[in-house]
């Protein structure tokens, strides 16, 4: 089903909270997404990840899910580099927060983020926004795999 | 104050001048006068002399005259008797003859034209002398000789010619000395009133003069008096107040600091005054420029008066927050002179402004931080005790799978421990989650009033309201709740804040009407002289008095809310909120008879923009911190 068209990406999971890590990754199951994931639970290891000139990832086939309160560097730096860097600017970034700030919200975007989902904490509400959010991963990665 | 300050039109310079013109005055009038004096002295002097000199040639006449006729009587008594005795007078006159024509010649000198008069008479006396020497020399020669017939008449048309040209003109000069003499008699009568009267007029003058300076010399005394006394008064109240009160003069740079005000500071400079280098030296440097601005504003005339809060420094080095009320004074002429000033020491509330910034700003991040910080936690522990009751049922599954493998009271262990026991703690803890989420939740809506930018515009409440209530409108239907909206403003205020406000209020009254009654709900305003008042009256079950303090504390509810649902978080709300627009708000309320919640929102709404940025970059950086 959905994993058919889905399996083309990796994702990047950013979450020092690895309770939070665990559960996103139980219900993206749940939701059909079988991709591998691959999390870092540090902000500066993930940017080593992106900028390390040895790494030869293919920036085409990623999606990052990001947090904000993240330890070293935080999620918005880490945002900030990616849409910066030519390299890595047309990889999606999901923020995938606590925060339900306006303002921060709003900063995000401003930062070019794709998607901003907060983490609720009533589950069910929880592994909706999750499942939710793969199916707009499959639907979603392919225009923006294509583009330019 | 200003009065003692402003008595600048006494000034040295108009009273110098003032003088000066009295003095030009009595010193110009008194010239023209001596002037005329010495013009009217010359004139009488000039008269006199002509007619003294008039007399003199006069007399000379006369004596000339009397030589003629003593010489003619002695002639003819000689001529007659031959009596030498009866000669003498003709000798007499013949011998001082020469001498009295001299003496008349000289005189008749000075006076034009009479000089040839002089001359033409010389000859015929001269003649007239010969033809009477003659005949004396021919009776002295011959005694009975008689003159002829024809000498006589010579001698008697010689004579009358003579006798008479003097005569005359010694008559018309008596007559002419005569009219001279009252002439000059007048003339110098004239002159001694003229000096009589200048005399009295410039007496006059002088006491006028001298009375108009007594009595300006006196106003002066008084007004320097005044003016003392006035100034005395103010450096007094100046040294007297507590609040430092400094006088900067534009013209000598100084600057005056008043004693109580030397004394905050720790100074001691002595009433001279401090000049400007110096003061400036006292002014906190990152509240220089502004004062500077300002100041300089004011000495060019943009501005009258201005207030601002700076730190001014101690003797001690140590900074002392003032705050700074500042006005020029001008004088007479518009000029601005001084400007004076009224540092008030402001340090203490000061501090506590800056440590209530400092506080509010952490309170906020504080609330801000764990309300996020909170829910991070809350996300796994729901998340997980959601994967248990997953695993619960998984485990039942395996359970029924083998149930036929173990023993009946084996199972009902087993079950009694998944589901009494484990299931009963999960739910526990996932109702707990959700308390806590809402209650993190209602922290983060309360904190975040404080951060709320206020976005001013113009408000029609009544259609605000009748917006809140269309989307209460299946509750109002419902419940055949008859709601009056009365005549309500338009007033300046933020959009949002003011629905959430009126939402909250009206709901709350649906919420907790009697179901026994038909419910009422009225919403009114009046207006005071600063602010509105707005009602929202309701007839439920009203609130008791013991519940009063809770009604708006968080997490808190009044007794009699029964089965109504609620976390003890919209009154708290509310007040957050009216709070934050520079309002407040109260009731009133018996029980079993309904509430009126009475809020008020200022016409100026004073949220300063400064503080609320202040307080916004405080927490933003404590939070990027």
């Amino acid at each position: 089903m959905l994993s058919s068209t889905a399996t083309a990406f990796e994702i990047i999971m950013i979450e020092d909270d690895l309770g939070h890590a665990r559960l996103i990754k139980k219900n993206l199951e749940r939701a059909g997404i079988c991709n591998k994931i691959q999390h870092f639970d540090n902000g500066q290891n993930a940017l080593d990840f992106f900028f390390n000139e040895d790494n030869n990832m293919d920036a085409d086939k990623l999606l990052v899910l990001l947090d904000l309160n993240l330890p070293e560097v935080d999620g918005y730096e880490i945002l900030k580099r990616l849409k910066s860097n030519p390299k890595t600017d047309k990889i999606p970034v999901v923020i995938l927060t606590t925060t339900d700030n306006p303002r921060e919200v709003d900063k995000c975007y401003e930062l070019g983020c794709n998607a901003y989902v907060t983490k609720p904490v009533e589950y069910d509400n929880f592994s909706e926004a999750i499942q939710k959010l793969g199916l707009l991963l499959a639907i979603v990665k392919l225009p923006n795999v294509k583009h330019d | 104050m200003g009065k003692p300050l402003k008595v600048v039109k006494y000034n040295s310079q108009s009273r110098v001048y003032y003088q000066l013109l009295m003095i030009t005055v009595l010193f110009m009038s008194f010239f023209g006068f001596s002037l005329f004096l010495s013009g009217a002295f010359n004139k009488v002097k000039t008269a006199d002399d002509k007619l003294v000199k008039e007399y003199e040639l006069t007399r000379a006449y006369r004596r000339l005259y009397v030589d003629l006729l003593n010489m003619e009587t002695g002639v003819r008594g000689f001529q007659l008797t031959g009596s030498q005795a009866l000669l003498e007078p003709y000798t007499k006159a013949n011998a001082k003859l020469t001498n009295d024509l001299d003496l008349a010649k000289e005189k008749a000198k000075e006076t034009p034209g009479e000089y040839q008069q002089i001359e033409h008479w010389e000859d015929s006396i001269i003649k007239y002398a010969s033809l009477l020497d003659a005949q004396v020399s021919n009776k002295n020669s011959y005694r009975d000789a008689i003159p002829s017939a024809a000498d006589l008449i010579e001698q008697k048309q010689s004579m009358d010619l003579l006798r008479n040209e003097i005569g005359n003109r010694i008559n018309s000069k008596l007559s002419d000395i005569e009219k001279n003499y009252v002439e000059n008699n007048k003339l110098s009568r004239n002159y001694s009133i003229a000096i009589i009267l200048g005399n009295v007029l410039f007496l006059g003058l002088c006491v006028a003069a001298f009375m108009f300076i007594l009595r300006r010399e006196r106003a002066l005394m008084l007004a320097d008096e005044r003016i003392k006394k006035s100034e005395t008064l103010y450096r007094t109240v100046l040294d007297a107040v507590n609040d430092g009160v400094f006088e900067y003069d534009i013209d000598t740079q100084n600057i005056f600091l008043s004693q109580a005000h030397q004394n905050s500071l720790g100074y001691d400079f002595k009433a001279s005054g401090e000049d400007v280098e110096n003061y400036s030296h006292h002014i906190h440097p990152d509240d220089m420029p502004k004062f500077a601005e300002q100041i300089t504003a004011m000495i060019a005339g943009e501005r009258n008066s201005y207030q601002t809060e700076l730190r001014l420094m101690r003797a001690n080095g140590e900074y002392v927050w003032h705050m700074s009320r500042t006005f020029s004074l001008k004088d007479s002429t518009g000029r601005i002179t001084k400007i004076v000033g009224i540092n008030v020491n402001i340090d203490e509330q000061k501090k506590r402004e800056i440590e209530l910034e400092h506080l509010n700003a952490e309170l906020e991040t504080f609330t801000y931080v764990t309300s996020h910080d909170l829910r991070s936690p809350l996300v796994n522990l729901k998340g997980f005790s959601k994967e248990l009751q997953f695993s619960i049922k998984d485990l039942d599954k395996a359970i029924d799978n083998i149930a036929n493998n173990i023993g009946e009271n084996n199972k009902k262990q087993l079950n009694e421990i998944i589901h009494k026991d484990i299931g009963e703690s999960v739910n526990f803890i996932i109702s707990s989650v959700d308390r806590m989420d809402n209650l993190t939740k209602a922290l983060l809506d309360l904190a975040r009033i404080g951060r709320y930018e206020i976005k001013l515009e113009n408000i029609d409440v009544k259609q605000l309201v009748e917006t809140c209530v269309d989307s209460l409108g299946f509750e109002i239907k419902e419940n055949n709740i008859e709601l009056n909206i009365h005549d309500l403003p338009v007033i300046v205020s933020d959009k949002v804040a003011l629905t959430q406000i009126f939402g909250n209020l009206i709901e709350n009254a649906i919420k907790y009407r009697r179901e026994d009654v038909a419910s009422k709900i009225e919403v009114s305003c009046c207006t005071g002289p600063s602010e509105y008042h707005f009602s929202i009256k309701d007839n439920g079950r009203g609130i008791d008095d013991a519940d009063k303090g809770k009604i708006f504390e968080l997490f808190r509810r009044a007794r009699n809310v029964g089965q109504v649902r609620g976390e003890g978080l919209g009154m708290a709300y509310v007040r957050a909120t009216i709070r934050r627009l520079g309002g407040d708000i109260d009731f009133t309320s018996t029980v079993g008879e309904g509430t009126n919640f009475i809020f008020t929102i200022p016409k100026k709404i004073i949220t300063s923009e400064t503080k609320a940025k202040t307080v916004a970059l405080v927490s933003k950086e404590n939070i990027e911190a």
